[in-house]
């Protein structure tokens, strides 16, 4: 490799990452279409904490008298919080409110003032065998049901389309399952009309027709009408759910109110400062001590920051919240101290007599094993912390296990060629790396 | 080295015990969202900020109210104070009521009028968060995260190391959680954090630790060196990267005590701990797992041999 190529390198290197930086943090129209391209860093979803959200409150009434007007409410806390936790609110809070009324907190991302109406919307499900409101006993009603959700199914040989799988119960303590409904429902109707009709609140949401058989396998899939993408078809999900309860929810009114972040509204800009000075504190200490090293290390912090913002936004679950930040913090620390570990080991070669590419060499391969050990220790911590965690050590969980994914990748494999690279532009003159030999030592 | 030990197990001992006892007895310092409260919210129309909150001032001036918390949310009407409270009054309803009636009367709202009356709203007692489901997910996720730690040290080192570092991670992070209850810390639904930044901080620092100390072992200028001095020597070496780790992240978790200071804190006193089990109390877990360093004379003896061959 030559000086020159290495200086090719180099500016290839850095037009990429300043493309990198404009495409993450600048928003523009994209021209001839009518698309607007939002910046890698501005799609990052954001947390209650730092963003701010909405909250609204259900008035709760209960149908059944008989039953304790607490326990359903606990019950309905519990089961709402689980479904929407399924369906992707990970961070909504549903808490009981006084003696009737439960309060849901949400922040703004995936529709959530949608999410707010479909709640205090939600109705009671009936599928028919006929065209009328009036009840029957081979109707299947919400009780029938034991879980609906929005899947994708593949209609065609190009094609997918969004819609509703419902789930019908397998056993019954009271009569016929919903299975048994369903298979008894669809086999009167394939031998007359082969259509089945679903009522929402006695009002007629859907049908379905072309039912020639009996369907013994328990679920329905429902498409089409209403119901077209994955938001719709979670709302009928969630409306159909919510309807399933022993309890009647109805938005109170003017409850919906905006709530501010709950760590203050400025969070958000000191975070980010408080992240570029961590990061401008690394690259100093790192100038100071070794020189045009450190210069490389901040060419590969660039790259790492342009990675780990990409798949921030990339990943669906990522969240960003306080926890988000502190481990975008620890993994920014990790990837200062694999450098200095590099760096150091580096140093310390030479300061055996080596010459600097036999140093550079050496030190690398001293370097792998703890570095690796630091990363994939963490990663292993944290990757679990994404599944188990509640919503803010999720959140930690799952940006420090990119961190030191990317950190990882960075230190190894970036850091290193851009060390490869520069050993044909400076391969003699150590102090420009701030290295020295030990005493008494002759260069071997 | 081995009466060393017991003597620097004293301090996390205590520390411990004393948290145990307090975690029995008065529990966490929880905070609002935790512990449950009360909630009124005021439409503040047309009046300012700081003048609304002069109003509400006054009215809870002498109620019997513990705790009280104000934010500034919004709704359709404009500008809305949620006032979070807690009370050790037993007739809460009353209590709310009456703070109330003096609300509209401060802030001179009708409440006979269909749009007024929904100016302030007394949502009675909002039920806390459950905390319960935080620690379980959290010590669930630890506990399975640490089999993962067990199973990678034991093949990239040793059992004993991988044993010694899980040891030392549960023992920092109870002794994080023991500090809290001792420093009285209020803690909010990000406490996880601090207990997973803890467990994580630990793990990295202690593995790092033993492949040193392990890797200095395995030195020839340690071969026929104790564990005492192999430990020291290590200690020596590593001080450079310890600081430099410990500045780093205390640096990277301080900024953000502004925002949330009980969780930072409590963080740094994790990390504190950390420190600590990792010079204080690993080196004697390794010592004790390799007292008689039968391996390196092993090796010695053998590398001895064979250089007498090459010779011969």
């Amino acid at each position: 490799m030559t000086k020159k190529s290495s200086i090719i390198k180099y500016i290839f290197v850095c037009i990429a990452v300043a493309l990198g930086i404009f495409l993450s943090v600048c928003s523009f129209a994209i021209p001839f279409t009518t698309v607007n391209f939002n910046g890698f860093a501005n799609s990052i979803p954001l947390g209650l904490d730092v963003a701010g959200g909405y909250s609204a409150v259900y008035d709760i009434v209960l149908e059944d008298d008989s039953k304790s007007l607490d326990e359903e409410i606990d019950s309905s806390v519990q089961f709402i919080s689980d479904v929407l936790a399924r369906q992707g609110y990970t961070d909504a809070i549903v808490t009981k409110q006084g003696d009737n009324q439960i309060r849901l907190t949400v922040s703004k991302n995936n529709n959530s003032e949608l999410l707010i109406s479909t709640l205090g919307s939600a109705g009671d499900i009936r599928i028919k065998s006929s065209e009328t409101t009036d009840e029957s006993d081979s109707d299947i009603i919400g009780e029938d049901i034991s879980n609906v959700y929005a899947t994708r199914l593949q209609t065609s040989e190009t094609e997918f389309s969004w819609g509703v799988m419902i789930e019908f119960t397998q056993t019954s303590s009271t009569g016929k399952s919903g299975a048994e409904k369903y298979e008894e429902l669809t086999s009167t109707v394939s031998s007359s009309g082969n259509t089945i009709y679903i009522y929402m609140d006695d009002e007629l949401y859907q049908s379905i027709g072309g039912i020639s058989e009996a369907q013994t396998n328990g679920v329905l899939f429902l498409s089409g009408g209403g119901i077209t993408t994955q938001e719709t078809a979670n709302q009928f999900a969630l409306r159909v759910l919510v309807g399933t309860l022993e309890t009647k929810l109805s938005q109170a009114p003017n409850s919906v109110i905006e709530i501010p972040a709950t760590l203050g509204g400025n969070f958000m800009i000191f975070g980010c400062v408080a992240l570029a000075i961590l990061a401008i504190i690394f690259v100093v200490l790192m100038v100071i001590k070794f020189k045009d090293f450190g210069w490389l290390s901040l060419l590969s912090l660039l790259i790492y920051v342009i990675l780990v913002v990409f798949f921030m936004q990339a990943i669906p679950l990522v969240l960003l919240t306080l926890g988000g930040f502190i481990a975008l913090a620890l993994g920014l620390a990790l990837l200062f101290i694999s450098h200095a570990i590099m760096f150091n080991n580096i140093s310390k070669e030479y300061s055996y007599g080596k010459k600097i590419h036999l140093s550079v060499k050496a030190g690398y391969k001293k370097s792998i094993l703890p570095i690796v050990d630091i990363n994939v220790v963490a990663i292993i911590a944290s990757f679990v912390m994404w599944f188990l965690g509640d919503v803010f050590t999720m959140s930690f969980g799952i940006i420090l296990t990119i961190s030191c994914a990317i950190g990882m990748f960075t230190s190894l494999l970036v850091t290193r060629a851009f060390m490869k690279w520069y050993l044909p532009i400076n391969s003699s003159n150590a102090k420009k790396l701030g290295f020295k030999r030990g005493e008494n030592v002759n260069e071997i | 080295m081995k009466s060393n030990f017991w003597l620097k197990i004293i301090t996390p001992a205590l520390i411990l015990i004393l948290g145990i006892v307090l975690f029995f007895t008065v529990g966490f310092n929880k905070s609002l969202e935790l512990s449950g409260y009360h909630l009124i919210e005021v439409n503040i129309n047309d009046n300012t900020l700081s003048d609304s909150l002069e109003k509400i001032d006054g009215v809870l001036e002498g109620k019997e109210i513990d705790i009280k918390e104000y934010s500034l949310e919004k709704d359709d009407y404009g500008n809305v104070i949620a006032i979070k409270f807690t009370t050790t009054v037993t007739n809460t309803q009353e209590l709310e009521e009456n703070i109330k009636d003096e609300l509209y009367e401060a802030f001179g709202y009708d409440e006979s009028s269909l749009i007024e009356q929904t100016y302030i709203k007394v949502s009675g007692f909002i039920e806390p968060q459950n905390i319960g489901m935080t620690f379980a997910g959290t010590g669930l996720a630890i506990i399975i995260g640490l089999v993962g730690i067990f199973v990678y040290i034991a093949l990239r080192h040793s059992v004993a190391n991988a044993f010694s570092v899980v040891l030392s991670v549960i023992l920092d992070t109870l002794l994080m959680i023991s500090l809290t209850l001792i420093c009285r810390l209020p803690i909010t639904s990000h406490y996880g954090i601090a207990i997973v930044g803890t467990a994580i901080f630990s793990i990295v620092l202690n593995t790092l630790f033993y492949s040193k100390l392990v890797d200095n072992s395995k030195e020839e200028t340690m071969l026929k060196a104790s564990n005492e001095e192999v430990i020291k020597s290590t200690q020596q070496s590593f001080a450079h990267t310890l600081i430099l780790i410990s500045l780093t992240c205390l640096i990277a978790i301080g900024a953000f005590a502004f925002y949330n200071l009980s969780t930072s804190v409590s963080l740094a006193l994790g990390f504190i701990a950390c420190l600590y089990t990792s010079q204080m109390l690993v080196p004697h877990l390794w010592a004790m797992a390799y007292r008689r360093r039968i391996r390196a004379k092993k090796d010695k003896d053998n590398k001895a041999e064979k250089v007498e061959e090459i010779k011969e």
